[in-house]
């Protein structure tokens, strides 16, 4: 299996790599700078999973190369981390905004609106980590929330038909209990949309 | 061959080595063990060059001639804009401020400082640095990111950083980014202990550093490669910020000097092992002049009173 992280020169991308290669070392990750992701554009459709990984700055600034990989998008499985999830969000008609007091490096409280795969074997309260300056603060139609945090924050979302999937939190912090678990259940739909499509 | 490469082949050889690597990666330097120059004297925990000891002569109490707090100020305000906009969690920001003390003598102050990890350029500079950066034993890396000082009494066994949630949220940010830098040159990477505490003690009190301990698996022939993974994890984390890329660009723009040495790392390679300080607590010798390199890290919630003290609370000599 192939997966490609759509990195933003970010420095947690190798906490991202690292826990894929838990789940399984076989697994070829190839690393795409956000700014060559339509130089790369046959390499990304090649794979079986996209992550977009974090990133600094406002996800608007991101979004037009990102649009360009829409019909991509919409055919194989996609993670997006914190600003992926917001690059997420804003393809499908959701609107961001700056919070008003960035969390960098703070742990909160998960609170899992919908059951998901995404969440499957988690049962317990799951405290998570933040670096966000940014929030999705308004969803659009064809998203689905799965988590909010205790301030009502979205913490997770899923595309109401394709395997498209965004954590505002960060699944790769040590601050996040169980964020193994949660890349694995991801993985785990990677490898049986490509089972399915073989 | 430059400065990585034979750093690499060193290794490769299991020839004992000493480097010095500036924050830029402009200048850094590589010695033979054996053919250190004599200008240059260095202490890690694990090695001692030829130092005499025991000087009895009085330590210098170190002060600032020019500090401007409220440039601080205002720097901290312009730092915290770019963390507002999300472009940097953490952005470590230093300041070079001249002394008020014109009769120094480095090697003197070399022998005087109680530190475990001391560097000295004799009439250029000294580093006496609390902060290790990596240590290699037995193909296993870890580092030692310290982030949070804080001054304490004397009678007081823990400073209020235990509790203190920006500090704490700070420090995360430098496991994490430290965690993705031994990510990308080892294996198994894990965070063996958080947030402990040491006691410096200096002449204007005692004062205590918060630290973790993080640690990966590296390859069995990573002697070969000491240049290569020294290069991919520096600056160091905990002297630059987070995201490192970014955060390096707007530290350029906001200190507008050249670091040097300052922030960079000196490193032996010796019996097979690796250990490297980071080239903090730095004074520094222009003609006459002598110079105070210090910083602080900010975050969204530093408070620019406060750092502004904790800029200030390093400037001393660990006795």
């Amino acid at each position: 299996m192939k997966i490609t992280i759509i990195d933003s020169y970010d420095s947690f991308t190798y906490n991202i790599l690292s826990l894929i290669k838990q789940v399984d070392s076989s697994i070829e990750i190839q690393i795409i700078q956000h700014d060559e992701i339509l130089k790369f554009q046959s390499q990304i459709k090649q794979s079986n999973g996209i992550i977009i990984a974090p990133g600094q700055g406002d996800p608007k600034e991101y979004i037009n190369q990102h649009k360009e990989l829409k019909y991509i998008y919409e055919q194989i499985p996609v993670f997006g981390i914190c600003l992926g999830f917001q690059i997420i969000g804003l393809l499908y008609n959701s609107e961001t905004q700056k919070l008003v007091n960035p969390r960098h490096g703070e742990q909160v409280e998960l609170n899992i609106i919908t059951k998901d795969q995404l969440f499957a074997r988690i049962n317990e309260l799951l405290r998570v980590g933040l670096y966000h300056s940014h929030y999705v603060n308004k969803i659009g139609k064809s998203l689905q929330v799965l988590a909010k945090d205790k301030d009502g924050i979205i913490m997770a979302i899923k595309h109401s038909q394709f395997p498209i999937y965004g954590i505002q939190f960060h699944a790769e912090s040590f601050l996040t209990l169980r964020g193994l678990d949660i890349l694995q259940n991801f993985l785990i739909i990677c490898y049986e949309h490509l089972a399915k499509n073989e | 061959m430059n400065t990585w490469q034979r750093m690499n082949e060193y290794g490769k050889k299991k020839e004992s080595f000493l480097f010095l690597i500036d924050y830029e990666k402009e200048k850094p330097l590589v010695w033979k063990l054996n053919q250190v120059p004599n200008y240059i004297k260095f202490q890690l925990p694990s090695y001692n060059s030829d130092v005499p000891q025991n000087e009895i002569l009085p330590v210098p109490r170190l002060t600032a001639l020019n500090f401007c707090k409220e440039k601080a100020k205002i720097d901290i305000h312009r730092a915290q804009e770019f963390l507002k906009n999300g472009e940097s969690y953490l952005l470590n920001l230093t300041y070079k401020i001249q002394l008020n003390n014109y009769d120094l003598n480095l090697r003197q102050l070399f022998n005087q400082s109680k530190s475990d990890y001391k560097f000295l350029w004799d009439d250029k500079f000294l580093s006496y640095s609390p902060e290790c950066f990596i240590r290699v034993n037995n193909d296993i890396i870890t580092t030692y990111p310290m982030k949070g000082t804080a001054k304490v009494q004397s009678g007081e066994k823990k400073s209020n950083l235990h509790k203190d949630s920006k500090e704490i949220a700070e420090h995360n940010t430098v496991v994490d980014l430290l965690r993705n830098d031994l990510n990308i040159i080892s294996n198994n990477v894990l965070v063996k202990k958080y947030r402990f505490e040491k006691r410096i003690k200096t002449l204007n009190g005692d004062l205590i550093q918060t630290s973790s301990e993080i640690s990966g698996q590296l390859d069995k022939d990573w002697s070969s490669k000491i240049g290569t993974i020294i290069k991919s994890i520096t600056p160091a984390g905990s002297i630059s910020g987070a995201p490192k890329r970014k955060t390096l660009q707007i530290i350029k723009s906001l200190e507008n000097q050249q670091r040097g040495y300052y922030t960079g790392i000196f490193g032996l390679y010796h019996n097979d092992q690796l250990d490297t300080g980071i080239l903090i607590r730095f004074i520094e010798k222009t003609n006459s002049d002598f110079f105070y390199r210090t910083g602080v890290g900010i975050t969204i919630n530093s408070d620019s009173i406060q750092e502004t003290e904790e800029l200030i609370n390093k400037i001393y000599v660990p006795i």
